[in-house]
């Protein structure tokens, strides 16, 4: 049961002690490798002849653009960074777990607050697009019977996204752990392939592709 | 198990940070680099298309040119045709009335030359006859009227002679 309790790693002794939670720590990792990694990647960047490790990187932030521009489409494309950065850490922070760490996704805070950014997104895209009176017009849409619903949906849209993918982790991440309780070598291959990198990437492919979906939405 | 505290904000300022770090650093130069490409690509094919087209207008130009040069070159050919031939026309016409006028020419001279010897051979003959006659004679007298009575004689005979001959 110890397992499954979000540590505090330590406490910022000011108004009374502030804890930092292990995920986000573990953030904090993920966010420095990210940087590092892209200071070395994204170095000597050439348009006439990249080489191949430019062309790997190309092609990988390409796919992700083309993926989420062919949902977003043109008006959405400011979004598209936030949401390429948005996959790229939830796919790390899933399969941190592999490398010794505690995923943060583990952590409902972790999750809370990416859903709380997305909708906050969403809703921005919203209003950015339709101006105040469209925003709030869009509520009564497609009839004014539909208004609890859409009201309740700014609540339910950021609920089920952290859920599913807090969730999906602990659950994981739990079942690992008690595989490698069971037995620690070899066993646990096959079950990290599917619950760490599998479903890993499948959860940040689901959270972003219904960011982006309701972000579509919000636009139209 | 479950609580919910600051540590959410710490994470929504984590993602911020995190958006804005990949933004600056890993997306933003490479799409920047991936738009230049293109740019640099769309600019290249639409420069081989510029190139293209002036090709093909030049080559109809060059074409037109030709043409109108081998045009020009029957046209140059066939108004030397005419006037050589219209030249050679002219000078056969010419060597024609030349040669008539020779031929004309020469058959006069021939007459005079004909007419010239038959008098000379006249006056032979009346030389010869006269010659001939003094010897028989013998003798000359009133040679001078002797002379002038051959001659008609002569004349007379010669007359009728190339009456019987024509």
């Amino acid at each position: 049961m110890e397992e499954l309790q979000c540590k505090t790693v330590f406490t910022i002794p000011v108004f009374g002690g502030i804890p930092i939670a292990e995920s986000v720590a573990v953030t904090w990792i993920i966010m420095a490798v990210l940087l590092i990694l892209s200071l070395v990647l994204v170095r000597n960047l050439s348009v006439e002849n990249p080489s191949k490790k430019q062309l790997l990187l190309e092609s990988g932030v390409g796919f992700l653009h083309n993926f989420f521009k062919d949902i977003l489409g043109e008006e959405g494309k400011i979004y598209i960074p936030y949401l390429m950065t948005v996959v790229i850490y939830i796919g790390i922070a899933n399969i941190f777990g592999v490398f010794g760490f505690v995923p943060p996704t583990k952590d409902l805070n972790c999750t809370i607050g990416l859903a709380l950014t997305s909708i906050f997104l969403i809703e921005y895209a919203g209003f950015h697009k339709k101006g105040l009176k469209g925003f709030i017009k869009s509520f009564a849409e497609p009839s004014p019977v539909m208004l609890p619903i859409n009201i309740l949906e700014i609540a339910i849209r950021p609920t089920s996204l952290c859920m599913r993918l807090f969730g999906n982790v602990l659950g994981s991440y739990v079942v690992m752990k008690l595989l490698e309780f069971i037995c620690p070598a070899i066993l646990p291959i096959p079950f990290s392939l599917y619950f760490d990198f599998f479903d890993g990437f499948i959860q940040a492919y689901v959270f972003v592709f219904l960011t982006s979906l309701f972000i579509k939405e919000a636009i139209e | 198990m479950i609580e919910i505290n600051i540590n959410v904000v710490f994470t929504i300022i984590n993602l911020i940070v995190l958006y804005l770090l990949m933004k600056k650093f890993l997306f933003g130069p490479i799409l920047n680099v991936m738009e230049q490409r293109k740019n640099m690509i769309d600019q290249q094919f639409a420069s081989a298309k510029d190139t293209e087209e002036q090709a093909y207008e030049l080559k109809g130009k060059y074409e037109d040119a030709l043409k109108s040069a081998k045009d020009e070159s029957m046209r140059i050919i066939n108004a030397a045709k005419d006037e050589a031939k219209v030249q050679a026309e002219r000078i056969v016409k010419d060597a024609n009335t030349q040669a008539g006028a020779m031929l004309d020419k020469a058959k006069a001279d021939i007459r005079t030359e004909q007419e010239n010897a038959m008098k000379a051979m006249e006056s032979r003959v009346a030389e010869i006859a006269l010659d001939a006659a003094s010897k028989i004679m013998g003798e000359k007298n009133s040679s001078q009227q002797d002379l002038s009575l051959y001659d008609q004689f002569i004349k007379e005979a010669g007359d009728s002679n190339d009456g019987n001959k024509h």
